[in-house]
């Protein structure tokens, strides 16, 4: 699927819709946590957030940084004057300090959580926001699973994912065991551009190109 | 006439200890499981996961408590080392041990494997060959329900079906993600051979057990229980009679007569200390604790090995975008493997290769970096998803040797929530496997060609595999390994050690699968001395 169509899938399904940020967004003392969920649609482009996930996420980041509140109320007096109507032109739109405080509202909706996750030690900063709910899902649910429960039966996957036009293969590429297509007997000579990305030396196969004498012929 | 408190005890209710134990208690002998950590049951474990900030952090979702530390508690493993690597395990102190959170690959060591040192020359042999262990191999996958195809040359040197089997594989393949039909296609034509992976996700209902739905959560918690772990021994075992102490960790083994050994102290949360005798011992408490214990208790060492010679297939991994969608995580967390390098001739002079196929979902892995950059809306989906359908991470499984220096002891100074020593680690990566350096690159930069890859993060530095062998090495030689062909202690007659830890080499696969069938094999030994 081209980014086009996706683009016009995700439109027309009501994912990402956009909000018009009119004058509704100022922060009122008395129910902040509303206009906390009014900033994150504008923010994410989303009208179905979860009013219960945005009170959590609210309170957690009140509590991670007590000048919250205040900045929440700066980032909403800013967006009601810029009459954008993306998040993304609402973004490009804000200073540095309002783009951190954006920055702070829009990451824990995607992932789920706030802070740094450790993957190797038992404590860390993170705290839980959503799982099902966290957007960074969304994208990409009609092609994998938020991972716990798939509820696409076994062995889904041998098919081509949706939207791919897959490249011509062997007829026999689905089988494992012998009908499986065998590999050629001897292993191909590495490149050096490719070998220098591999190794560090280069970040692109463009820039390893450049650092050679001759068409990737010598480093 | 002696009274015992059981036939006999087995410390560790992991994998190999609740095989022994279910195997043992089948055949009418009494015994005692003792598991340092608490029972935790399936639908717990998944609940904590949903609910857990840290979904990348494979031992968060299970108890993590003073007197069962885990792998990850702050302090716990003292790792000492090389300047460019960082010693890193992953291991749970729970009830069915770390099977819990594997991702379940059932490899069978190759017939060479058994003898690294007359093959090729280096590292050291077994006491024991493949075909002795071939009928043991067999029942583990029958216990574990594996699912294979006896039809690839696991070997990758492009012969016919190896290793030998007597038997298929209990449970045939599942479908082949289209990633790994797209990783054959492409690099199959440069000479790398692309197989099924053998592993414990069945692929029919099997044993109680649901067919795999790739629901890719294999860790840290295959949430249907259609992937093996131990806590389903522990289980049967349990239900044949077996007498499950949870939260009791075993601190000394105490010697008698004769060199035998004839009680194990273990110690509750509250800081009771308990004696339990036996005819005989099994220590089944993973590779690194179960050296601890026997140093602890100055037991099984007069070879000065226990500890000794820690293995694991540390390596090198490499993350890039195709110029294609791939769309990694349709399935489970890995299927297929690229073997080509697993026995080649220059084992003589560096580590085999075997190389790892990732295929999580990769949402979180591709989604802060994005945020980062400021991406939101429209830009901030699009990108997420062109980012998901193209990531692709591969990996090195490569052979370490045993090495006396390389090696784990009861922390001198450090301390656990029960008063007993926590881990000092020392591991040092040497010139063998470094060497297999160059051909790790050669091939990664095909990988890179033949996907016209856009690099994410380059094979420059070294990650563990989190697979431990060797600290209870096996040998034909009292002198110089720790217990015998059957596992058997060279001190102690009566004291059997089940844990990949008795391996003399390590290969390049996952060796739960081998632990299992020797476990089942020193089992078979018991039953018929008792």
């Amino acid at each position: 699927m081209n980014r086009r169509h996706f683009l016009r899938l995700m439109l027309a399904s009501g994912i990402i819709i956009s909000v018009p940020a009119s004058g509704s967004l100022a922060v009122a003392a008395s129910e902040p946590h509303h206009s906390f969920l009014r900033i994150s649609q504008a923010l994410t482009g989303r009208q179905q957030l979860d009013p219960a996930i945005g009170q959590r996420l609210y309170a957690l980041l009140t509590r991670q940084n007590p000048l919250f509140p205040q900045r929440l109320a700066q980032l909403a007096r800013r967006l009601d004057r810029s009459g954008e109507m993306t998040p993304e032109a609402r973004l490009a739109a804000l200073t540095d300090e309002d783009v951190d405080t954006a920055l702070a509202i829009i990451t824990p909706w995607y992932l789920g959580y706030t802070g740094n996750p450790a993957t190797t030690r038992a404590t860390d900063d993170a705290h839980f926001v959503s799982f099902l709910s966290a957007l960074m899902y969304e994208p990409t649910a009609d092609i994998t699973p938020r991972p716990s429960y798939s509820q696409r039966g076994s062995d889904y996957w041998q098919a081509v994912p949706d939207g791919v036009s897959a490249p011509p293969m062997p007829a026999n590429i689905h089988a494992w065991g012998e009908a499986s297509p065998r590999a050629a007997s001897r292993i191909a000579p590495a490149q050096p551009a490719w070998l220098a990305v591999v190794e560090g030396r280069a970040r692109t196969y463009a820039e390893a190109l450049r650092l050679t004498d001759n068409a990737g012929d010598r480093l | 006439m002696t009274h015992y408190d059981a036939d006999v005890v087995i410390i560790g209710s992991g994998a190999l200890g609740a095989n022994a134990a279910y195997q043992l208690a089948k055949a009418g002998k009494s015994v005692i499981m003792l598991e340092a950590g608490p029972y935790i049951p399936r639908w717990k474990v998944v609940d904590n996961y949903r609910n857990s900030a840290s979904k990348r952090n494979w031992c968060a979702p299970y108890p993590n408590l003073p007197w069962a530390p885990n792998s990850y508690s702050e302090g716990y493993i003292d790792a000492q080392g090389d300047d460019d690597f960082h010693y890193v395990t992953s291991f749970l102190k729970v009830a069915g041990g770390s099977t819990r959170h594997w991702a379940s690959a059932c490899w069978r060591l190759l017939p060479n494997d058994f003898k690294l040192k007359s093959v090729y020359g280096v590292g050291r042999d077994w006491p024991i060959a493949y075909e002795d262990l071939e009928p043991w191999y067999l029942r583990a996958e029958h216990e574990v329900g594996v699912v294979g195809t006896a039809e690839e040359d696991q070997s990758g040197q492009g012969r016919d079906a190896w290793p030998p089997r007597s038997a298929p594989y209990p449970l045939p393949p599942e479908a082949k993600p289209y990633m790994v039909q797209r990783m054959q296609a492409k690099l199959g034509p440069l000479g790398y051979q692309v197989i099924h992976e053998p592993h414990a996700r069945v692929s029919r209902p099997w044993d109680g057990r649901p067919a795999c739905a790739g629901n890719n959560n294999c860790e840290p918690v295959c949430p249907i229980g259609a992937m093996y772990s131990g806590d389903m021994h522990v289980d049967k075992a349990v239900a044949l009679g077996v007498d499950l102490r949870t939260e009791s960790v075993a601190w000394k083994l105490e010697k008698g007569p004769k060199n035998r050994i004839v009680a194990v102290h273990y110690r509750k949360p509250d800081g009771r200390d308990v004696r339990l005798s036996a005819k005989a011992f099994v220590v089944a408490a993973h590779g690194l604790e179960s050296p601890k214990l026997l140093l602890m208790s100055d037991v099984a060492n007069s070879s000065d090995q226990v500890g000794r010679n820690l293995m694991d297939h540390t390596g090198l991994s490499m993350t890039f975008l195709a110029d294609e969608p791939l769309w990694t995580g349709r399935g489970s967390v890995q299927h297929g493997s690229i073997v080509t390098r697993r026995d080649e001739p220059s084992r003589a002079h560096h580590s085999a290769i075997r190389y790892a196929l990732r295929n999580l979902v990769p949402n979180s892995d591709v989604t802060p970096a994005l945020l980062k950059q400021g991406l939101a809306g429209r830009e901030l989906d699009a990108a997420i998803r062109d980012r998901a359908s193209r990531i692709m991470n591969i990996s090195t499984m490569s052979e370490t040797l045993p090495s006396p220096t390389n090696r784990v002891i009861p922390h001198p100074t450090r301390r656990d929530g029960a008063g007993l020593p926590t881990l000092l680690v020392n591991y040092q990566l040497d010139s063998y496997i470094r060497g297999m350096r160059p051909q790790a690159c050669h091939d990664f930069a095909n990988f890179l060609m033949a996907f016209n890859g856009e690099m994410v993060e380059a094979p420059t530095g070294w990650r563990n595999q989190y697979h431990i062998m060797g600290t209870t090495i096996m040998g034909d030689n009292p002198r110089d390994s720790v217990v015998d062909a059957h596992c058997r202690s060279w001190d102690h007659a009566n004291l059997f050690i089940a844990s990949t830890g008795v391996m003399p080499t390590s290969a390049t696969v996952n060796p739960t699968l081998t632990g299992i069938a020797l476990a089942l094999r020193l089992a078979d030994t018991l039953i018929q001395e008792l």
